[in-house]
C-alpha cells in the first residue's frame, strides 16, 4: 500500500510538473508572438505612413494648398486601411512655399489594443514657374495683330480681384519679339492697336528652346502636372460646382472662376494643356493655359492669366485675354480680339500653378 | 529464485565482464553528452551573439537611418571599411521662431528619443524655402550652446541659444514653422579589445570613449561597405545612397576556432533622406 501511495504521488508530481514546464514554453511562445505581432504591426504602420506620404504628394490639390492659410492645417482623405488600421493623413502650411504632408497609422489588435502607432511626413516646396509680365504678347514667330484688335502693354488690374493686385507697374511693350520674331507689316504697326512703352521689344536672349523651362520649372514638368487636360472644340468653358456649391476641380472643362476669389472657383488656378489642334470657343478660364501646338481662342472666350504656346496661336472675334501671352512661332490676333497686360494676373497664374516640382532635401520629417 | 547457497558474490570473469561493459556503455554516453553539450554550446553562442548583433544594428540602424544630404553636404562626416562618422538624428521639430541667438522649438510638436542637450547636441535648420539664403542654401547647421525654457505664443517651447551667422544667412522672410532637426555626432567602428574584434559606437559630440554593441567578429571579413544609387562601391559620402554592414566571427565556439568556420551576414540600409 505504502509503495502504491508512493506512485500515486510520484504520478501527480510529475504531472504538475510537466504542466508546469507546458506553461512557461507555452508563455514564451506568446510573448515571442506578441513581441513579433508588434514589430511586424510596427513595420506594416512604418509602410502604411510612408506610402500615404508619396501618394498624398503625388496627388498634390493645388487649390487646397492655395487656400490654406499659412499656419493652417487640413486633414487629407486618407486610402482605405487594412482590418484594425487606422489612418489620418493631413497637410499643413508651415509657411508661404512649404508645406507639411504628413500620416499617422495607429495599427490595434481584435481587442483594441494599440500595437503599433506610427507618424511619417514629408516637406514639401511649392514652386513656382517664372511668367513673364513684361509685355502683352512675347513671340518668337511672326506676331500679326490686325487692325480691330489690340494688344496693350499697360499694366491693368483684373476687375474683381480687389486687394489681390499690387500697385499697377510701369507700362510695358505691346509685343516683344525674339531674335528670330517678326511684326507682321500686313498688319497694326501702331496705336490704337498697339499701344505700350516702348511700343514693340526685342529680346536677343530668346533663343531655339526658349520655352523650355519657365524660370526654374521645366514646361514639360508642368504639362505632365496638369489638372485640365483640353482636345478637339471645346464650347464655353467655365466654372463647375458640386451639389453642395463648392468647385469641382475633377469637372472637364472647369478653367477656373475669374471673376473673383469670393467666387466657388475663384481660388481654382488649373494648369490647363491644350493638345495640338484644339479651339476654345466662348466661356471663361483662369490660370496658366498652356499650348502644345496650334491653339486657337474664339467667339467670346475670356481668359486671365498666362497663355504659353509652343506653336502658333490664334485669337478671333471677341477672345480677351488680360495677363500674357508667350509663343515659339506665330501669333495673330483678328476680330476684336484683345490681349491686355496685367502683371497681377500673371503673378496669381504663376502661384496657382506651383507645384511640388522640386522635392525638399531631407524630405522625411517627424513632428506630432 | 533461491540463490545457490554455496555461490555467494561474483567471479573475477563476471566482475570484469560487467566493467568492461559499464566502461563501454559510459564511454558511449559521454560522447554523446559532450558532443550534445558542443551542439547546444554553439547553438547557444550563436544564438547569443546574433542577438547582440541584432541589438547592434537595431541601435545604428535607427541611428544611420535618419542620415539624409542637402546641397551643403553629407550627414557622413567620414566613412571607411571600419568606422563611419556621422550626424545621428536626435529629434525633429518645428521652431516658431529664429533669430540669430536663439531658437524657439514648440515641446508639442518635438518627436525624439530625448531633448536637445547643450554641448553634445547641434541644430539643422531648413531656411531653404521662403528666406534667401546667401549661401548655402537648404538645411543650417547651428550649435546648441543652452537650452531654456520659451514659449511660442502661449505653448511651451524649448529655448535653443544657438550662434547664426546672419552676415552669412538672411533670416528674413522665413515660414511661419521652421523645420529643425536636432543631431550630434556618433562614430561606429570595429575595435579592437582584449585579443578580439567589436562592433562599437561613441559620441564624437560628447568626447565618449567607445562602447562595445557587439562582437566577438572577424576583422578582415567584417566592415561598412558604402554603395551608390547604382549599388556600386561609393567612394564619397556625396555619392553614398545605402550603407551595408558585413559581419563574420567565430560565433560557434566564441572565439574557440576550429570548432566550427566562421559564419557571414549583412544588413543593407536605405535611408529615405540620402535619396534625392
Amino acid at each position: 500500500m505504502n509503495k502504491r501511495g508512493h506512485a500515486v504521488f510520484l504520478a501527480l508530481l510529475l504531472v504538475v510538473l510537466f504542466g508546469a514546464l507546458s506553461a512557461l514554453a507555452l508563455t514564451g511562445a506568446r510573448l515571442r508572438l506578441t513581441g513579433g505581432r508588434s514589430e511586424a504591426a510596427r513595420t506594416q504602420a512604418i509602410l502604411l505612413a510612408e506610402g500615404d506620404v508619396s501618394r498624398q504628394v503625388g496627388q498634390w490639390d493645388p487649390l487646397l494648398a492655395e487656400t490654406l492659410t499659412v499656419g493652417g492645417r487640413a486633414l487629407l482623405p486618407g486610402s482605405p486601411p487594412p482590418s484594425g488600421v487606422t489612418v489620418a493623413d493631413s497637410l499643413e502650411r508651415l509657411g508661404q512655399g512649404l508645406y507639411l504632408v504628413g500620416s499617422t497609422v495607429e495599427h490595434r489588435s481584435r481587442a483594441g489594443t494599440l500595437l503599433a502607432r506610427e507618424r511619417t511626413g514629408q516637406l514639401v516646396v511649392r514652386t513656382a514657374p517664372t511668367l513673364r509680365e513684361d509685355a502683352g504678347i512675347v513671340g518668337g514667330g511672326i506676331v500679326s495683330v490686325q487692325p480691330t484688335a489690340v494688344a496693350d502693354g499697360a499694366d491693368a488690374g483684373v476687375a474683381g480681384w480687389g486687394g489681390l493686385c499690387p500697385p499697377l507697374a510701369a507700362p510695358g511693350s505691346s509685343v516683344i519679339l525674339g531674335p528670330a520674331g517678326l511684326l507682321d507689316p500686313a498688319g497694326c504697326a501702331g496705336p490704337p492697336c498697339l499701344s505700350g512703352l516702348p511700343l514693340i521689344g526685342v529680346d536677343t536672349t530668346l533663343g531655339a528652346g526658349w520655352l523650355q523651362w519657365l524660370g526654374a520649372v521645366p514646361l514639360d514638368s508642368l504639362i505632365a502636372r496638369a489638372d485640365q487636360r483640353l482636345s478637339g472644340r471645346i464650347v464655353g468653358a467655365g466654372p463647375t460646382l458640386r451639389v453642395n456649391g463648392t468647385c469641382d476641380p475633377t469637372a472637364p472643362g472647369n478653367l477656373g472662376d475669374p471673376a473673383g476669389p469670393a467666387q466657388a472657383c475663384g481660388s481654382y488656378l488649373p494648369i490647363s494643356v491644350a493638345a495640338v489642334g484644339t479651339e476654345l470657343q466662348d466661356g471663361v478660364g483662369q490660370g496658366l493655359l498652356i499650348g502644345q501646338g496650334s491653339l486657337v481662342l474664339s467667339g467670346t472666350f475670356q481668359f486671365t492669366g498666362d497663355v504659353v504656346v509652343r506653336g502658333s496661336l490664334t485669337l478671333r472675334d471677341q477672345v480677351r485675354v488680360v495677363g500674357s501671352v508667350a509663343v515659339t512661332d506665330s501669333v495673330t490676333l483678328a476680330g476684336s480680339s484683345r490681349v491686355q497686360r496685367s502683371t497681377c494676373a500673371v503673378r496669381r497664374a504663376g502661384r496657382g500653378a506651383a507645384r511640388p516640382f522640386f522635392p525638399v532635401t531631407r524630405k522625411w520629417f517627424r513632428a506630432p | 529464485m533461491p540463490l545457490n547457497p554455496g555461490r555467494r558474490g561474483f567471479t573475477l570473469v563476471e566482475l570484469l565482464v560487467g566493467l568492461i561493459l559499464f566502461g563501454l556503455i559510459g564511454g558511449v554516453m559521454l560522447h554523446a553528452t559532450l558532443a550534445f553539450e558542443r551542439t547546444v554550446r554553439a547553438h547557444l553562442s550563436r544564438l547569443g551573439a546574433e542577438n547582440a548583433l541584432d541589438t547592434a544594428l537595431g541601435f545604428l540602424g535607427s541611428d544611420l537611418a535618419s542620415l539624409g544630404r542637402d546641397t551643403t553636404g553629407s550627414d557622413l562626416v567620414r566613412q571607411a571599411a571600419e568606422s563611419l562618422s556621422y550626424r545621428a538624428e536626435r529629434g525633429t521639430g518645428l521652431a516658431c521662431q529664429v533669430t540669430a541667438g536663439a531658437v524657439l522649438l514648440e515641446i508639442g510638436r518635438y518627436a525624439g528619443a530625448r531633448l536637445p542637450q547643450s554641448g553634445r547636441d547641434s541644430l539643422l535648420l531648413y531656411l531653404g524655402a521662403d528666406a534667401s539664403l546667401g549661401s548655402p542654401g537648404g538645411w543650417l547647421a547651428a550649435p546648441i550652446v543652452a537650452v531654456q525654457n520659451g514659449a511660442c505664443g502661449s505653448g511651451p517651447a524649448l529655448r535653443l541659444v544657438t550662434l547664426i551667422d546672419t552676415t552669412r544667412v538672411s533670416l528674413a522672410g522665413l515660414p511661419l514653422r521652421v523645420p529643425a532637426r536636432v543631431f550630434e555626432v556618433m562614430q561606429a567602428r570595429f575595435y579592437r579589445s582584449s585579443g578580439a574584434t567589436w562592433l562599437g559606437a561613441r559620441s564624437i559630440s560628447a568626447g565618449e570613449l567607445i562602447q562595445p554593441l557587439a562582437g566577438p567578429f572577424t576583422l578582415a571579413r567584417s566592415g561598412f561597405i558604402m554603395r551608390d544609387s547604382a549599388g556600386s562601391s561609393a567612394t564619397t559620402a556625396a555619392a553614398t545612397r545605402q550603407i551595408e554592414i558585413g559581419v563574420s566571427g567565430p560565433w560557434s565556439g566564441w572565439g574557440r576556432a576550429g570548432l566550427a568556420p566562421d559564419e557571414s551576414t549583412a544588413v543593407t540600409l536605405t535611408p529615405g533622406n540620402l535619396h534625392p
